[in-house]
């Protein structure tokens, strides 16, 4: 039973964090789509709660998008494996420099795990701090920093050949 | 700039280009998600929802966690079956000479999985090899114990779903040879407060008298499970078949516009529906000279995953005779079948593949 409390609570929060958490799955999910069911059935859980009123819903929230996204993975790579067909890709597009980058974003995310994305998430786009990715994760600070070390190495190639000499190129033209 | 503030750059370029967030309506009769079903499990440990097609069933609760009482036949009543198709042919309804068979008699085997927020869901092929009738009304998932790897089988919590709530039709019988299917779902941990903890390597699935039998999660699908925010089991049931699946709809409707497409690349449409956890389409030879089959297998439940373009769906050549098509015949244990001029085909989706050569179509414009 949803009471009217919770109602209310879920409604307000939504207004006001709902859209920064769908870019978060987003950015994890690279889809808008699996970012929707993440982020609503974040939302649908916390509406559930007898007690939505927690004192970080954010955090609760995101710790809960960062579980299913996580723990989807396994199952998600092998579905994926038998899913027959192309997946459409629903990201905007448009022209020039602005969809190179963003193409290159995607194809950095892609070459990640599932923690490891998130960690680099978390960390670069959320602006926490190790300890709080680790608390999101659920693992210890030191293994944080190892998938963010290994997540911007496997990056790294990509960031440097495609961006770096490019913002270079910018920064001495007259 | 340096490296990672060029990373925060393109991160937060990236994510403003999201689209806008649909919140979840919270005055609406909020639609039942596969997840809420293990939330609720999580949450209260008692009752659960599921989704069915037509809004929500209520299971029975069980205060003891330990303790699952068996499905009732009264929540699985048996549907008639349509017939004069070929394969899983023999449900029979109550099927007045049934006998008890022993474990031995039946084979069980993954068939696939399938993937929602929230939960995991992995379906089952349990096959009467027997030469008799094999009752199935003891018989089935009702009681679940998880094997560690160690073999010790500790009870864990599991809940009954009515084999109608996985697309499945509910039986009380498999004929010689005859297959059912049962489903065995997960509820994701980091979505319930009070997870159950473990990781095990198999479930056990009562047979009653005839005994028990084992299916082993780490040979059959590549990793050990936890049981989360709950286990949930579902009764034995044969899968859809061409009288009973979903028609196509939407785009893909007689009147959408997907379909006119088809038509006109593939040729005229002879089925279209969902059946077994993926969507088929199949048409006559057409301009291509070749029948073809679309197909798009589902992520979840079909009614809830609709193809909606063209590049959704995968479109094979599977006669690849001039003249000739292949029409969809039913379900068997090795996928879905097809009849025609190759004889029968298989389209597995477990795996998405034939068991012929096909060729990818090309679609005439």
């Amino acid at each position: 039973m949803v009471t009217e409390g919770a109602r209310a609570f879920v409604a307000e929060f939504q207004a006001a964090r709902g859209q920064a958490l769908f870019r978060y799955a987003y950015l994890l999910t690279g889809n808008a789509e699996d970012a929707q069911d993440l982020v609503q059935d974040a939302m649908v859980s916390l509406l559930g709660r007898s007690r939505p009123d927690i004192a970080d819903p954010n955090g609760y929230v995101r710790r809960m998008i960062t579980n299913a996204w996580i723990s989807q993975g396994r199952r998600r790579t092998r579905f994926n494996r038998l899913r027959p067909r192309l997946v459409a890709d629903d990201r905007t597009s448009d022209d020039g420099d602005v969809t190179a980058d963003r193409d290159l974003v995607w194809r950095m995310l892609g070459r990640l795990g599932e923690r490891q994305r998130a960690a680099i998430v978390l960390r670069y786009y959320e602006d926490l701090s190790d300890a709080e990715v680790a608390d999101v994760l659920g693992c210890a600070v030191g293994t944080v920093r190892s998938l963010v070390s290994r997540g911007l190495a496997a990056m790294r190639a990509d960031l440097e050949t495609h961006v770096l000499p490019h913002e270079e190129r910018e920064h001495h033209e007259p | 700039m340096s490296p990672d503030d060029t990373l925060r750059a393109l991160l937060h370029d990236a994510a403003e280009n999201a689209p806008a967030y649909r919140p979840v309506d919270v005055d609406a009769e909020l639609p039942i998600t596969a997840f809420r079903r293990w939330a609720v499990l999580g949450l209260v440990a008692a009752a659960f929802v599921v989704i069915a097609a037509g809004g929500l069933v209520l299971s029975r609760t069980n205060d003891n966690a330990d303790v699952l009482p068996p499905i009732s036949d009264s929540t699985a009543p048996v549907q008639p079956t349509p017939t004069g198709l070929p394969t899983n042919e023999a449900s029979k309804g109550a099927s007045p000479n049934a006998i008890r068979c022993p474990a031995t008699d039946f084979r069980v085997a993954w068939f696939g999985s399938g993937v929602a927020a929230g939960s995991e869901t992995d379906y089952f092929t349990i096959t009467n090899t027997s030469s008799s009738t094999c009752s199935v009304r003891a018989l089935g998932p009702s009681e679940l114990q998880a094997v560690k790897a160690d073999g010790a089988t500790p009870r864990i919590s599991v809940q009954a779903v009515p084999a109608s709530d996985v697309q499945l039709i509910p039986t009380r019988a498999l004929a010689p040879g005859q297959f059912g299917r049962f489903a065995v779902s997960v509820g994701d941990p980091g979505m319930c407060d009070a997870p159950q903890t473990g990781q095990y390597d198999a479930i056990r699935v009562d047979l009653g008298a005839a005994g028990a039998l084992t299916v082993d999660y780490s040979d059959s699908i590549g990793g050990a499970f936890s049981p989360g925010c709950g286990v949930g089991v579902s009764g034995i049931g044969l899968t859809m078949r061409p009288g009973t699946m979903l028609p196509c709809r939407g785009a893909m409707s007689p009147s959408g516009t997907l379909n006119q497409t088809v038509v006109k690349r593939y040729g005229e449409i002879d089925d279209c529906g969902a059946i077994d956890g993926t969507w088929i389409v199949d048409t006559d030879e057409g301009t291509t000279g070749v029948g073809s089959v679309g197909v798009y297998v589902c992520h979840w439940r079909c009614e809830d995953d609709i193809p909606r373009e063209m590049s959704d769906w995968t479109f094979y050549h599977v006669a690849q005779k001039k003249g000739t098509d292949e029409r969809l015949t039913g379900v068997d244990e090795r996928g879905i079948l097809f009849r025609g001029a190759v004889g029968e085909v298989h389209f597995d989706p477990a795996t998405g593949k034939w068991d012929v050569p096909v060729t990818l179509a090309s679609p005439s414009r």
